[in-house]
């Protein structure tokens, strides 16, 4: 035995940081030979008594590793941490109150899906924990594979490979646990993404139970909000004990819990569990293999087989961004032809009663010309939501993230950047913060940097009007074109920062592979309901006071007399090309717009595409607002004021399929809004990153724009 | 005239509204539940 062992009585001696003195405790499933191990280790210098106030067994010993005196202690057994049974509140309890400096979890790895359930519960209760794989022998017998390596990095803690019953792997596993205990590896991460609503959910449970400090003082409060959202009535019990608060608590805890329940039409304790087991699924598929090949029986497992497939899982993946485009264009872009049709009317109204002048202008210039521009793509974007959020409830997303996890890595980002590329298709905001899944602070600063190259929700809408004119049979295909060039463009951004900037290793990482799940009508609805809420508040709060702001740089100031009257003139400050005057030239925006000219005639761009291009950087849904008060100015163009913007552009001799081209590829690229600007800042913590990345996209998009334009004019395209 | 001074107050409430959106952009933090991208790092939140 390689272990000197002391007879000792079993008394509290409470936590040992960094000291001689260690408390070990051993936990495990039962059957994963957890006494075995304890007997091994302590041989017969064993105290058995009862845990306090309960008929469950405990036993302890005392032996010496080195110079440090270790107390075991070994647990019940038990497969969860939940309040099922008397074996797992002892655990618990014990592991709460009497904090052992590590915990060595024995598991049978002949069935390591059930066992690191109880591990993960463990990592989330912030304890310090060594893992055992144990029966390794039996585990190589059956044909499994472990690739305890990559599983000990997937999950932050050694794992050792034991024999309980010969002994092996013990010493390593101690010298281990020691380590662990002393502080020398940091064990306790919480792995497990729960997914936004029940992460929302947590938020706010944890928010509610720190409005007592001494109660989150005793217990860890991640770990009790969990707890709480799964219904656990120990956890209630502890509440209504020792929170101040209590009351309040419950009814936080009773109000998210519905939430989540209606929203997924299961009970929240299920859909916990589910996510755990999915993350379980998520590493095992990475690190475990059956020599014997095992054909998947549950309906899940079956369509994996297909989405997760080696070849199939990238194609299924673009198919069904493509499918998304085109269902969101064929059902959206009728709809809009409504809304679009409310705005004419209005218009219509308007004109009808009002006098002719300056309020009546503003309000149909300024106005309905730029918050109605932008609110006819409403339902275009609220179908696109409805469309992710739907592979988000459906639990495809996650196996998209585990099929791209290898792509990403030939770009030098983290498989886990998915997630905010994704959450970026909607809005970079949220998308830049959700970069905080990486915890290498590398890979998290290249995923902010480009994201907010991604198609987002403000830019669908000017997509969406450049393919509706230009490219109207395939609108829904090239505008899944202009989607993917986005994600090509951010990985070729990213590996040119990898490779330059931020060179440096990758950490492996996991995605949880929760059963498929149908999701309810309720869901989508809150989804819906929610986005476009978002969208019409941006629409009539900063879309608006944008559209009056640019309407009035672009009136004023008015042009002088002489030009008023829109007649052709042999003044000096006549148009090169010797057209008419456009009283928008005089404007202080239209004087923006001939100064950038110049710079961007290269790219195809004319100058009042300059100032859309400027005003754009506000937001992007500025850039159509703009262009629509532009034509409501422009009496220049032969157009009633009842024609709508699509075909304004149509009739516009600037536009052409070439420049339109080279104009989606810039708005893509250029300079994210001011609001992802101001989370960059916020996340990076310094103005130098969102200055980079302002320099850098402007750069990235003119070269790309003028090379695209340039190259098509030269093959004769465009013309 | 009326009109034009109309006009003009809502010029300058629009640039008022503008320009306290964009000063709060950058000072207040901006990360909330309602907002939650479902990040697991909830020690790195604001929101606590």
């Amino acid at each position: 035995m390689f272990f000197k062992h002391k007879h000792h009585h079993n008394k509290h001696h409470g936590h040992h940081h960094g000291g001689r003195k260690i408390k070990v405790a051993i936990a495990g499933n039962p059957n994963a030979g957890k006494t075995t191990i304890f007997n091994a280790l302590t041989g017969q210098n064993q105290k058995i008594g009862n845990y306090p106030g309960v008929t469950v067994e405990k036993k302890s010993g005392h032996i010496f590793h080195g110079r440090h005196e270790i107390e075991l202690v070994d647990l019940p057994g038990t497969y969860s941490l939940s309040a099922y049974s008397i074996e797992e509140i002892v655990s618990r309890d014990f592991v709460i109150n009497d904090k052992p400096d590590v915990i060595i979890d024995v598991m049978d790895s002949t069935n390591l899906e059930r066992n690191l359930y109880l591990l993960l519960q463990f990592q989330e209760l912030g304890i310090p924990v060594v893992g055992a794989l144990n029966m390794s022998d039996e585990a190589e017998q059956k044909g499994l594979q472990i690739n305890n390596e990559q599983l000990s990095k997937i999950l932050g803690i050694p794992l050792i490979k034991t024999v309980g019953t010969k002994g092996l792997g013990l010493k390593e596993l101690m010298r281990n646990a020691v380590r662990v205990a002393n502080g020398r590896i940091n064990t306790t991460f919480r792995h497990i993404n729960y997914g936004i609503e029940v992460e929302d959910a947590h938020h706010k449970i944890i928010n509610s139970l720190q409005t007592d400090s001494d109660f989150c003082s005793k217990f860890p409060g991640h770990w009790m909000a969990i707890k709480l959202l799964e219904n656990d009535h120990d956890a209630v019990e502890k509440i209504k004990e020792n929170h101040k608060h209590s009351d309040q608590v419950l009814e936080e805890t009773n109000t998210v819990i519905q939430f989540i329940e209606k929203h997924f039409g299961e009970d929240s304790e299920i859909i916990i569990s589910e996510q755990r087991y999915g993350y379980i699924h998520g590493a095992l598929k990475e690190t475990l293999k059956h020599s014997k090949k095992l054909i998947g029986s549950t309906t899940s497992e079956k369509i994996d087989n297909i989405v997760l497939n080696k070849y199939l899982g990238i194609p299924v993946f673009l198919l069904i961004m493509y499918l998304i485009y085109q269902f969101t264009f064929t059902l959206g872009d009728p709809l809009g032809l409504v809304i679009e049709k409310l705005f004419t009317g209005l218009k219509a109204i308007l004109e009808n009663n009002l006098p002719q002048g300056v309020l009546l202008d503003f309000l149909t210039g300024g106005i309905i010309d730029g918050v109605g521009g932008v609110l006819v793509f409403l339902p275009l974007v609220v179908f696109l939501f409805i469309c992710l959020s739907i592979l988000e409830d459906t639990g495809y997303m996650a196996r998209a993230a585990f099929v791209m996890d290898k792509f990403f890595h030939i770009f030098g980002l983290h498989g886990r950047s998915f997630i905010p590329f994704m959450v970026s298709t909607g809005c970079a905001v949220p998308g830049v913060m959700s970069a905080r899944v990486l915890s290498n602070p590398k890979d998290r600063l290249v995923t902010i940097l480009v994201s907010p190259i991604m198609m987002c929700s403000a830019k669908t809408p000017v997509i969406a009007i450049l393919t509706a004119v230009f490219f109207p049979k395939n609108a829904g295909l090239i505008f899944w074109l202009v989607w993917l060039s986005g994600w090509i463009m951010a990985f070729i951004l990213a590996l040119i920062f990898r490779k330059t900037l931020f060179a440096g290793e990758q950490t492996p990482f996991v995605m949880e592979l929760p059963p498929y799940r149908i999701p309810t009508v309720r869901g989508i609805y809150q989804h819906m309901t929610e986005k476009s809420g978002e969208y019409i508040k941006k629409a009539g709060t900063v879309i608006l006071a944008a559209s009056i702001i640019i309407w009035f740089f672009l009136n004023y100031p008015k042009p002088p007399q002489e030009f008023s009257t829109n007649q052709q003139t042999t003044n000096v400050e006549q148009t090169v090309d010797n057209s008419t005057i456009n009283p928008v030239e005089f404007s202080y925006g239209g004087k923006i717009g001939k100064f950038m000219e110049p710079v961007l005639k290269p790219a195809g761009f004319d100058w009042k595409l300059g100032v859309a291009l400027f005003a754009g950087t506000a937001a992007k849904e500025v850039i159509i607002s703009t262009m629509g008060i532009l034509y409501g100015v422009d009496d220049e163009a032969e157009l009633d004021s009842d024609s709508s913007l699509q075909q304004k552009i149509k009739t516009d001799p600037a536009y052409n399929k070439l420049m339109s081209v080279s104009l989606m590829f810039f708005i893509m690229i250029y300079i994210p809004c001011i609001a992802t600007l101001a989370v960059v800042r916020k996340e990076t913590g310094t103005w130098k990153w969102p200055l980079f990345q302002v320099v850098y996209t402007l750069v990235v998009a003119y070269t790309v724009a003028v090379f695209i334009y340039q190259t098509g004019l030269f093959f004769g395209l465009g013309v | 005239m009326i009109e034009l001074i109309i006009v003009f107050s809502l010029v300058i409430i629009a640039g008022i509204y503008l320009f306290k959106k964009m000063y709060t952009t950058f000072t207040k933090p901006t990360s909330t539940c309602s907002n939650c991208s479902g990040c697991n790092f909830v020690d790195k939140c604001d929101v606590k």
